[in-house]
This record gives structure tokens, C-alpha cells and sequence, in this order.
């Protein structure tokens, strides 16, 4: 989803590695640090973290952000599970067009990875051509 | 902790007493009293010794010991709401399967986990945001509906989900050309899923501007959104 996002504009092309990797430092998403670090500390941080953490971010982004932020973290808390909880494999043109940035975030070495069926020749030249139209194919949809 | 501001959007606010309504009334299979039990074990097992223990171990199986409940639950009901809150990425089905000895079948799992989720959900965005721990409603009497589904998909996932062919499905997902799999997870109980797709919509974004680069009408960007969400998978460590 961040890659499916990041041609919004060029400057703020984010990595997804860099946002993977933990501090948000490095992603190029404006305050990713703070929103990164609010994140760190509401799922694995203690309270006077999180009390931190949180201050840091209405400084940056402001209360309405803030707010913004956690309930982005309640959704994808939901929606983890909902994936995780159900066995489910990525559906066949999402496991195609993210393939690509699977492999570059290290993310198939997780368990769940073996419920999705990943496909041969064929599909790994529809992976690339679909890695490179999907950002022209949003970047246009975007602009209606 | 705090009471929320006025910058709290209206409608973020609105999902969450939706959501909280919505568990404290009879489901398909639960009753409220059941749903509100399962989201007082969410909470319980946040702090349970028995879950830390887990998620140490090589093996979620190696680890017996009861866990800290907050409820009457079945400890098999039990069991899988704590192991979906502190241990989800190795959620497996052989633990569903298990269920259907105390009296939970697919569709009464399914169940299960969107009271767990919705929860948890809601009590973690309230966490994040220093709002105060919302003490649980008052549930609604009544016998759950019992009511079949209807036609139904096998995506590859241990449940089943609705047919995008049910009758059902043309109302429930009207936001979206295509139902990816996890808009269509949670459906073998399909009363369920205008809450799920309600909470979705208002702690992140509604499913008809997802396929969009931007965020209309929220404070942060999009590419600040997807972060904050990229971080929550990956220390999740959820694959979808």
C-alpha cells in the first residue's frame, strides 16, 4: 500500500524499506520519524512512551494528525488480524502487482507467506509489466 | 489520558460508538453478552503472563498454562481471542478446528473473530490517541439470528466467504468494483460486515478512495497514511 501510494508527488516519494525497517528515518514521507515513532510505541512501547511519542506528533503534525494516525494504527490492528485469522492468501492481481516490493521488504520469510501460491514464468513477467504500469495507472486515476 | 478535542473528526468518533453498539447486540451465532465477553478477554490479554510466555516459545503449543481470563468464556473460546490479540501471524486452523468441540463451527469462529477484532481495533486507536479505557456497554438481550449466509466461495482461506454472485453482495460491497479477499474475509457471517466496512472506512480511509493516491478530508497525507500503516504490518509481521 505505501508503494501503491508513492506517486503522489516527488516529494514524497516514501521508501517502504526504510518504513519497515522501524526508526522512519530515511522513508522521505514528511515527520515519518514522529508518525513511525508514535506507532513503535503504541503497539510495543510502555505508557510514558507512548505519552512521549504522542506529544511529539501533535507537534508536528497536529491533534487532528494525530488522531488521524491512531486510527489508521486501530485499523490495520484490526486488519492484520482479520487477515491472519482467516488463512488468507493475497488475492491473485495483488500477489502479481506486489511481488516485486515483497521481495525488496523481506516480508515472504513470514510464516503466513506460504498460504499464497506464488505462480511461474508467466507470472513473473505479469509481476514486472504490472510493477511498472500500477504507479502510471494510479498516478492517472488520481488526477480525475 | 484524556477526553477527545475538537480535532477529532466526526466521523471517527461515530465508528466508534457504531462499533461498540454493534457488539453489545445478538449476532448470527453470539449473543451480545458473548461478544462483550470476547472484548473483555482482548483487554485481558494484553497483560496475560500465559501470552508473553507464547510468544517467547518456539511453538505457541509448547506453552499450556490457563490464561488470565476476564470472562466465562469456554478456555478454547478463550484461548484463540488471546492468541489473535498477542500471536497472530501464527494463527493456525488446526485452532479453528478446535473449536467445534465447544460448540463454535466456521461461521461461530467467524463470529469470534469480529468481536475480537472490532475490539481490539477500537481500543487500540483509543490507546494511541490518550482517550480514557471505554468501560464496556450494558449488552442487549436476545437469541443470535441463526441466519445462513447464503452462497459461498472458497478463496483459498480457511473459512469460507459470501459469493460475489449472493443476492447479499451487490448491497454489502456497493463501495467497490472487486472485493479483495480481506473486504470479503469476515463475510460467512455477513451481518457483520457493514461494521467491519464502517470502521474500516472511518479509522482509515472509505474503500472507494483506497484505489486513490490521496486522502481526502483527513489531516495527514496519503503517503503519511500508508506509512503508519506499513509500520503496524510490519510489527505485525502480517503478509497480506
Amino acid at each position: 500500500m505505501l508503494g501503491a501510494s508513492s506517486p503522489t508527488s516527488d516529494s514524497q516519494t516514501p521508501d517502504i524499506a526504510a518504513a519497515t525497517r522501524g526508526t522512519g528515518e530515511g522513508t522521505g514521507v514528511p515527520h515519518g520519524d514522529a508518525l513511525v515513532r508514535f506507532v513503535n510505541a503504541t503497539l510495543t512501547g510502555t505508557d510514558d512512551d507512548l505519552t512521549a511519542a504522542r506529544a511529539a506528533l501533535v507537534d508536528t503534525v497536529g491533534e487532528a494528525g494525530m488522531h488521524d494516525a491512531a486510527g489508521v494504527i486501530g485499523n490495520f490492528t484490526l486488519m492484520n488480524r482479520v487477515a491472519d485469522g482467516t488463512g488468507l492468501p493475497l488475492d491473485a492481481p495483488l500477489e502479481l502487482a506486489s511481488r516485486g516490493l515483497r521481495d525488496a521488504i523481506g516480508v515472504n520469510a513470514y510464516s503466513a507467506a506460504e498460504r499464497t501460491r506464488v505462480g511461474g514464468f508467466f507470472s513473473r513477467i505479469a509481476a514486472w509489466v504490472l510493477a511498472r504500469l500500477l504507479p502510471i495507472v494510479l498516478r492517472l486515476r488520481s488526477r480525475r | 489520558m484524556s477526553t477527545p478535542g475538537p480535532n477529532i473528526r466526526a466521523d471517527l468518533l461515530a465508528a466508534r460508538g457504531l462499533g461498540w453498539d454493534f457488539l453489545r447486540r445478538p449476532g448470527t451465532w453470539l449473543t451480545g453478552a458473548q461478544k462483550l465477553a470476547v472484548a473483555a478477554e482482548t483487554r485481558a490479554a494484553r497483560t496475560c503472563a500465559t501470552c508473553a510466555a507464547r510468544k517467547e516459545a518456539l511453538s505457541p503449543t509448547w506453552v499450556t498454562d490457563p490464561h488470565e481470563r476476564a470472562s466465562d468464556l469456554p478456555e478454547a473460546w478463550a484461548d484463540v481471542v488471546h492468541r489473535l490479540v498477542t500471536d497472530p501471524s501464527r494463527m493456525t486452523r488446526s485452532a479453528i478446528d478446535g473449536l467445534a468441540d465447544h460448540g463454535l463451527d466456521d461461521a461461530g469462529y467467524v463470529e469470534l473473530l469480529g468481536a475480537t477484532v472490532f475490539a481490539l481495533g477500537l481500543d487500540t486507536a483509543d490507546r494511541a490517541a490518550g482517550l480514557p479505557v471505554r468501560p464496556l456497554p450494558e449488552a442487549v438481550a436476545g437469541d443470535p439470528s441463526k441466519a445462513s449466509p447464503g452462497q459461498l466461495d472458497d478463496v483459498g482461506a480457511w473459512v469460507r466467504v459470501l459469493s460475489t454472485k449472493d443476492s447479499k453482495a451487490a448491497t454489502l460491497w456497493a463501495e467497490v468494483l472487486r472485493p479483495t479477499n480481506v473486504v470479503r474475509a469476515l463475510s460467512l457471517v455477513p451481518a457483520q460486515v457493514p461494521t467491519h466496512l464502517a470502521l474500516v472506512g472511518a479509522l482509515y480511509l472509505p474503500l472507494r478512495d483506497v484505489p486513490s493516491t490521496r486522502a481526502t478530508g483527513r489531516a495527514l497525507s496519503r503517503p503519511q497514511i500508508e506509512l503508519v500503516a506499513s509500520r503496524v504490518s510490519a510489527l505485525n509481521e502480517c503478509f497480506y
